[in-house]
């Protein structure tokens, strides 16, 4: 089971998330596009500029695999103090 | 030191065991952010991941040691909610000499405004919204490029 997290923007969607990935979603793509279809808005936040996705702690490009094994998280732009 | 917290904490009594540690290297800077009170803003909310913020913090420092001689540093983030006037950031550093002392510091506040895991919203009129980057903060990190 993944375990997904939402920080920043995401955070007024959901605040974290534990799922068995279906066998189509396999990375970073293809979970974007899945949460998308899964949660109202989220896709309208994923596209905007800055928007960062790690994967077990580790900041992910867009080919980095994804599993049901994985704590990823989802960011919107960095704010700090 | 690294600390993230969600409690109010004392950026003089921070800086006074900050200086007390490091009483003869030579120089020490320190920098205090707090909640800007504009007369709008009711409360401001941080939050961060946890371990994934903290090991950024930690690169930024490790960068920074690398760079400028600096024999210490000291940070500490506050997370949760907090009202106007209240510290938000605090960062000290040690060196033999004030330039390298001066310039972690700048370096390091530059780093967590712009490079660290921590998301803002404010309380205004009631209404929550999120702050976003600035230029100016982007303008700030690219001096160090």
């Amino acid at each position: 089971m993944a375990v997904i997290l939402f920080f920043g923007r995401f955070s007024d969607l959901r605040d974290r998330l534990e799922i068995d990935l279906p066998e189509n979603v396999t990375d970073k793509a293809s979970l974007t596009a899945f949460l998308s279809e899964k949660i109202e808005g989220f896709g309208q936040i994923a596209a905007l500029p800055d928007t960062r996705i790690s994967v077990n702690m580790l900041v992910s490009m867009n080919e980095t695999a994804v599993g049901n094994s994985d704590e990823i998280a989802y960011m919107s732009a960095l704010s700090g103090g | 030191m690294i600390r993230i917290t969600e409690t109010a904490f004392d950026p003089e009594a921070e800086l006074a065991a900050f200086r007390k540690a490091n009483a003869c290297v030579g120089a020490l800077t320190s920098f205090t952010g707090v909640v800007r009170d504009d007369g709008a803003t009711e409360n401001l909310t941080l939050s961060h991941y946890p371990g994934f913020t903290e090991r950024h913090i930690k690169s930024f420092v490790e960068a920074a040691k690398s760079r400028w001689d600096v024999t210490a540093v000291h940070i500490i983030h506050r997370v949760g909610r907090m009202k106007p006037g209240e510290p938000i950031v605090f960062v000290a550093t040690a060196s033999a000499h004030r330039r390298a002392a001066f310039e972690a510091c700048d370096y390091l506040m530059d780093r967590l405004k712009s490079d660290a895991p921590f998301w803002k919203s404010e309380m205004k009129a009631g209404k929550k919204q999120w702050i976003e980057p600035r230029a100016q903060d982007a303008a700030d990190l690219a001096r160090w490029s």
